[in-house]
């Protein structure tokens, strides 16, 4: 949006606060400044409909981000390359390796020994003649004919912090705003009682990265955008609750207090984030009644924990954070964001990725058919993608049933399914050693344009203005992947 | 009359008349080609490559037409987006000479270039439907929706009602209780949506407690297309209350009051092509029945699981294929072993050695010094 203009509507916000404090009474429990901020004056626009909302008719209304903290294998998961059985400790082919970059974990290896997938495969029906499958995700497989598996991603960071920046913001370097946070400015929040895009974590079972919360941040798009962690174990958000002796009546009365003073400097200074200061704590209150009933599973019935497996009984668990995205999905909540940390198994991977897998693979499953027997499915889009996948030689000693990967940004398999995709499909094809993409890449940004799609944004105009020029999620780069559209 | 305005009237009519059809016939049967290539093309390119002018020797207002190409040569490879010039023009910047259309002219929009993509992705066929290519929705009332009323989408937002334009310049509305579902009842719904009676195109109400009153103000929304109601007492009596509503196309009942007696009711409905009914009463033969009409879509929750075709054997790991590197059998270059003498380990064609005539190829860097130290030893472990 253009600067001035939105100087102008701020005026136009001011001039109706001035009059809505005194004239508007009793709505909502006498909530004016919070029912109003509810609504569309929180993007300054008095009785109209908000400008931001899809530039054409969506599939998609909401997004399940899966992220895979750490970089999955591609190889013992998603990627069946049963030649390699046949190539057990031979050398990565200079005509393969092509003298790309590798980390300096394992640059200095004298050898790079072919590490076939220990793991068996098998095939699932799907429209493009069936995808393989590792024996390791038999809960996945039951759902491949719902999902697009993109074989032949790539990204162009090597290492874990630019790798998950790049795939949040459409960046290396930190500072823009996270995939979340333009969809909570482009789409707007459908429930106002819940923040628009929630974030959750699960711990992995073996070497984990550190998870920066500027993952979820909004960096220059107001800060009412960024992700709201929601915390598995004591309040599901800090300091939510009142503290002992504080009534629901007294947080009121300090919120209108605050709110009015609030409400006369940012008449003053006309400073955006005083808004999102005062949003923030009208949504909090909201929050104190809305989140414990979001939180509280005692709704579900026994098929339905059954169908997400024991795990979700155990908060923060990978399986539990499904079942609360659905229940996040179902109230509107707009970007539901699970980190499941652990995948960068540069050792000892075929056991660390089969707890990594237990953890995953039944309520993934779970999540796309509880969606879909809901009638959500068609409006949710679920991504399923790590930062990066791992390579095809060992790290480390090589065995037949013990290796190592490193990290491996030339190609890897991410999967999408739900709003706008096509399901059942294969996308995108690697070479025999799963090192390199031989057939329709597909670029980060690539993939960011293909999802805005399905959700309704031309990622070339969902743009916002910052230090004089249009930013975007895609920056200046991406292309709609048509194969991959419902 | 001209004769390109009667050429563009003719296929007008054409356009409605299987417009009319559509509704009868399941969207998937369709040709694609006709019913949204074509009127793609109509739209943004045929004033220039048409049957009164031919820019650059290309037609596109026939099939016949977009097979013969332009001076250039093909302009659409059938499976190959990638090939195609069509494509590629369409995506050169606007300030590219080679641009199309020219900057001057109206543009095609991304979903306008991704639909075109798939076609051509689809092996560009004339006739017959290409997955997931359907006709441009109908907008469920072309005699201009007239914009709502501000003061309504006021007081819907004031009860913290999530209210939003279908997409950007439609006057159609969704609108959804989420927010507020545990009190969203028949006469909230009811004071609330009156005055966007209209407007209304999506509408979720999943989890309220609404009843027959809002069923039945739902049956005369002129212009609702979905309707949500999972998770709410709504019955078959409720349920009948929408009668034959003409523009409803997704129905979600999931984990409702319905049962078999609703089966009239959903088969009454003309534009009905989706419908939810998972936790619901339905007996084998009511969904039966419901799954006879071949253009909806219902969903009991009993989707099969995915077939799985084939599972491998346990796998066995050998290195007998040969290394893509090494040169082939025969050249005088080529190593004589395919085990390093040292390790016992692949080979790799990097690291060798000629020995009397043999070139010997090692496992890594490290070998061939090792070699070098007892050749004799190390040569008796050859083939």
């Amino acid at each position: 949006m253009n600067p001035i203009e939105e100087h102008y509507l701020s005026l136009t916000r001011r001039r109706f606060f001035g009059k809505a404090a005194t004239s508007i009474g009793a709505g909502l429990g006498a909530l004016s400044l919070g029912s109003l901020l509810g609504g569309s004056l929180a993007h300054g626009q008095d009785n109209m409909l908000p400008q931001q909302g899809p530039h054409f008719a969506p599939k998609a209304k909401r997004v399940i981000y899966l992220h895979m903290e750490g970089g999955p294998s591609h190889l013992d998961l998603y990627d069946y390359k049963p030649e390699l059985r046949r190539r057990f400790n031979q050398d990565l082919p200079d005509s393969i390796r092509k003298g790309q970059r590798l980390t300096t974990m394992t640059s200095g290896q004298a050898r790079f020994p072919i590490a076939p997938s220990m793991f068996r495969f098998q095939r699932c029906e799907n429209r493009t003649g069936g995808v393989w499958l590792s024996e390791i995700l038999p809960h996945t497989a039951t759902v491949a004919n719902e999902i697009a598996f993109i074989h032949s991603m790539e990204t162009e960071a090597i290492n874990h912090e630019p790798g998950i920046t790049f795939f949040q913001t459409g960046n290396q370097q930190p500072g823009r705003p996270s995939f979340g946070s333009w969809m909570s400015y482009g789409l707007g929040s459908a429930n106002a009682n819940l923040p628009t895009f929630a974030v959750m974590i699960t711990q992995g079972q073996g070497n984990m990265q550190a998870l920066a919360a500027r993952f979820w941040g909004s960096g220059f798009l107001p800060s009412e955008h960024q992700g709201c962690k929601l915390r598995s174990s004591g309040d599901p958000v800090l300091y939510l609750k009142d503290p002992p002796g504080m009534t629901r009546v007294d947080r009121r009365r300090m919120l209108d207090l605050v709110g009015a003073l609030n409400e006369k400097e940012a008449r003053e200074s006309l400073d955006p984030e005083i808004d999102a200061r005062v949003a923030q704590a009208e949504m909090a209150y909201r929050m104190q009644m809305s989140v414990p009933e979001l939180t509280d599973f005692s709704d579900e019935d026994e098929a339905t924990l059954a169908l997400y497996g024991d795990d979700v009984r155990k908060p923060g668990t990978f399986a539990a954070n499904c079942l609360l995205a659905r229940r996040l999905a179902e109230r509107g909540v707009r970007f539901i964001q699970l980190y499941m940390r652990g995948w960068d198994q540069h050792g000892g991977l075929p056991a660390e990725i089969q707890l990594q897998t237990r953890a995953v693979d039944r309520a993934q499953a779970a999540l796309i058919k509880d969606l879909r027997r809901r009638g959500l499915l068609d409006e949710t889009l679920i991504l399923w993608a790590g930062e990066f996948g791992r390579t095809v030689y060992s790290q480390g000693t090589l065995t037949e049933t013990n290796y190592g990967r490193d990290h491996h940004p030339r190609a890897f398999t991410v999967w999408a399914a739900g709003g706008g995709i096509a399901p059942g499909i294969s996308y995108g094809k690697t070479d025999d050693y799963g090192y390199n993409i031989v057939e329709n890449p597909v670029s980060v940004h690539d993939l960011h344009a293909t999802l805005l799609h399905t959700l309704g944004f031309d990622h070339e105009r969902l743009v916002y203005r910052h230090q004089g020029r249009d930013y975007r999620l895609t920056d200046v780069s991406g292309r709609v992947i048509p194969e991959l559209l419902a | 009359m001209s004769a390109r305005w009667t050429v563009l009237a003719l296929s007008l009519a054409a356009a409605c008349q299987s417009g009319e059809v559509r509704d009868s016939l399941a969207p998937t049967r369709e040709s694609a080609y006709e019913v949204v290539i074509a009127p793609i093309l109509r739209e943004r390119c045929v004033g220039c490559h048409g049957s009164e002018r031919a820019k650059g020797g290309l037609r596109l207002h026939t099939p016949e037409a977009i097979r013969a190409g332009g001076s250039m040569g093909a302009v659409v490879v059938p499976g190959n987006v990638g090939a195609s010039e069509l494509v590629r023009r369409l995506h050169l910047a606007l300030d590219d000479d080679e641009h199309m259309p020219p900057d001057d002219k109206p543009q095609l929009d991304a979903a306008q270039i991704a639909t075109l993509e798939r076609w051509i992705a689809a092996g560009a066929p004339y006739e017959g439907p290409v997955d997931g290519l359907v006709a441009p929705q109908k907008a469920p009332a072309p005699t201009k929706m007239a914009a709502a009323d501000p003061a309504a989408l006021s007081a819907l937002r004031n009860e913290l009602v999530h209210v939003q334009a279908v997409s950007q310049g439609s006057h159609a509305l969704w609108i959804d209780f989420a927010a507020i579902a545990p009190r969203t009842d028949d006469a909230l719904v009811e004071r609330l949506l009156t005055p966007l009676k209209s407007q209304t195109s999506e509408l979720a109400l999943a989890r309220s407690k609404v009843g027959g009153a809002t069923l039945a103000f739902c049956g005369r929304l002129p212009a609702l297309r979905k309707l949500d109601l999972r998770d709410t007492k709504v019955g078959d009596a409720e349920l009948a209350g929408l009668g034959a509503q003409p523009a409803l196309e997704e129905l979600v009942l999931a984990r409702t009051a319905i049962t078999d007696a609703s089966v009239e009711t959903l088969l009454a409905l003309p534009a009905l092509r989706s419908v939810h009914l998972w936790g619901c009463q339905l007996s084998p033969d009511a969904l039966a029945r419901l799954r006879a009409k071949p253009t909806l879509r219902v969903d009991f929750g009993d989707t099969p699981d995915t077939v799985i075709a084939e599972v491998e054997d346990k796998p066995k790991f050998t290195s007998e294929l040969p290394s893509p590197d090494l040169p082939p059998a025969g050249d005088p270059s080529a190593p004589v072993n395919a085990k390093c003498p040292v390790t016992g380990s692949p080979i790799n064609p990097k690291y060798t050695r000629t020995f009397e005539g043999k070139v010997i190829a090692f496992c890594c860097p490290n070998c061939p010094g090792e070699f070098d130290t007892d050749p004799a030893k190390y040569a008796a472990k050859l083939p």
